[in-house]
């Protein structure tokens, strides 16, 4: 059952069900690096869904699976392009493989699937909107905290002169912090049968 | 001496706490009460295939970009067709088999993406063994956290660090002591 509470949370894949959760704790230790996964993946987001909304819902589950994949993945190489051109593009060339993990994750979500069943225009886009929205604002999110505390700087600059704690600037720490921001925003809009 | 050296590297060096890759996968089992067993053995068959696949690929395309996306879906529309068949075989039983299914492609799919870019490949061997090793190691991470899974979902652990919580917390933990060991060993 999906926690209750605003549409912004419900449907944020990162924080309610751990999708992305590779990129996030190994690629998006700074902020531009999160910058650069939250372009991306809403360029993904707002381009694929959409298109791939067009399919009927009785297509079958591993078709429209595929559509989305093949979808994304069309819209995945303009918006790795575009993102060269935006950011260095030696920072873009260092996400390596958490680029193309952006595609299937979104793939393997539900709430993804939910968004594709036809609905009035507004409340699409609203949800659309919202689910990309969370997942970039967590991204940003866990990447200031890792760099902020993980480095001690912000965006290169020295903000503490020794890192609070380099734990978190490494993929270990960086699951640990998205578990525990996870546990941190849902927490109050948690249904009683999982609080159960 | 060599056995032992390739055990340690597949048992400390894997994807899944080096670099967390199929974690997503394990989070999408974990919410629908599936054991991540049955989905790291697919991988295991599908990751040396893969590589195997992409090496060939690899020679055509040589643009990266391009050669993922084409690795993307190139292993989504062998899935599709596997589930689509076994949909037609088993009927109502393919249900239990399609989320295994779905996210063995995925991590499967990764690994070999992975592999591209490190680039470190010769030949059709050296890509299925590559292939072997990395779907082992997967295999193993996996069956780590299976074996973790009823003290992470007990009512014991914390409400909300249970389920997917439980496993990432464990994940970490796993790849923090996996990073420790490797350390104390080339120190």
């Amino acid at each position: 059952m999906k926690p209750k509470g605003t549409l912004f949370l419900r449907r944020n894949f990162l924080l309610t069900e751990g999708l992305y959760a590779a990129a996030a704790c190994c690629f998006a230790d700074s902020l531009l690096h999160a910058a650069i996964l939250s372009y991306i993946l809403a360029f993904l987001m707002l381009f694929s869904v959409p298109l791939t909304a067009l399919l009927p819902l009785r297509v079958p589950f591993p078709v429209r699976i595929l559509v989305y994949s093949v979808t994304a993945g069309l819209v995945y190489v303009p918006a790795v392009m575009s993102a060269r051109i935006m950011f260095d593009p030696s920072e873009v060339g260092k996400a390596g493989v958490f680029l193309p993990l952006l595609i299937l994750c979104t793939a393997l979500s539900e709430s993804c699937t939910e968004l594709l069943v036809p609905k009035k225009l507004t409340s699409f886009l609203l949800s659309l909107f919202c689910c990309m929205a969370g997942v970039c604002t967590a991204f940003l999110i866990l990447g200031t905290l890792r760099e902020l505390l993980g480095s001690g700087t912000l965006l290169g600059r020295t903000v503490f002169p020794s890192a609070p704690v380099p734990l978190f600037a490494a993929p270990c720490g960086g699951i640990i912090l998205t578990v525990m921001l996870s546990a941190a925003v849902c927490a109050p809009f948690r249904t009683e049968k999982e609080a159960a | 001496m060599r056995m032992s050296v390739a055990f340690f590297t597949i048992l400390t060096q894997n994807l899944v706490f080096t670099r967390l890759l199929g974690l997503s996968g394990f989070s999408f089992l974990t919410q629908r009460g599936k054991s991540l067993l049955p989905s790291s053995l697919l991988v295991l068959c599908i990751c040396p295939l893969n590589t195997v696949l992409l090496f060939l690929l690899q020679s055509l395309i040589a643009d990266p970009v391009w050669t993922a996306v084409i690795a993307v879906c190139l292993t989504l529309l062998l899935t599709a067709a596997v589930d689509l068949l076994l949909r037609v075989l088993l009927k109502e039983s393919a249900s239990a088999v399609e989320p295994h299914l779905l996210t063995a492609a995925c991590s499967g799919a990764i690994l070999g993406i992975l592999w591209l870019s490190d680039g470190s490949v010769s030949g059709v061997s050296s890509a299925f063994s590559y292939g072997i090793k990395e779907g082992t190691g997967f295999f193993i991470a996996a069956a780590m956290l299976e074996a973790l899974k009823p003290a992470v979902c007990s009512e014991q652990t914390p409400a909300v660090f249970r389920g997917w919580r439980g496993i990432y917390l464990s994940a970490g933990l796993l790849s923090m002591a996996a990073a420790c060991i490797t350390a104390s060993v080339l120190s």
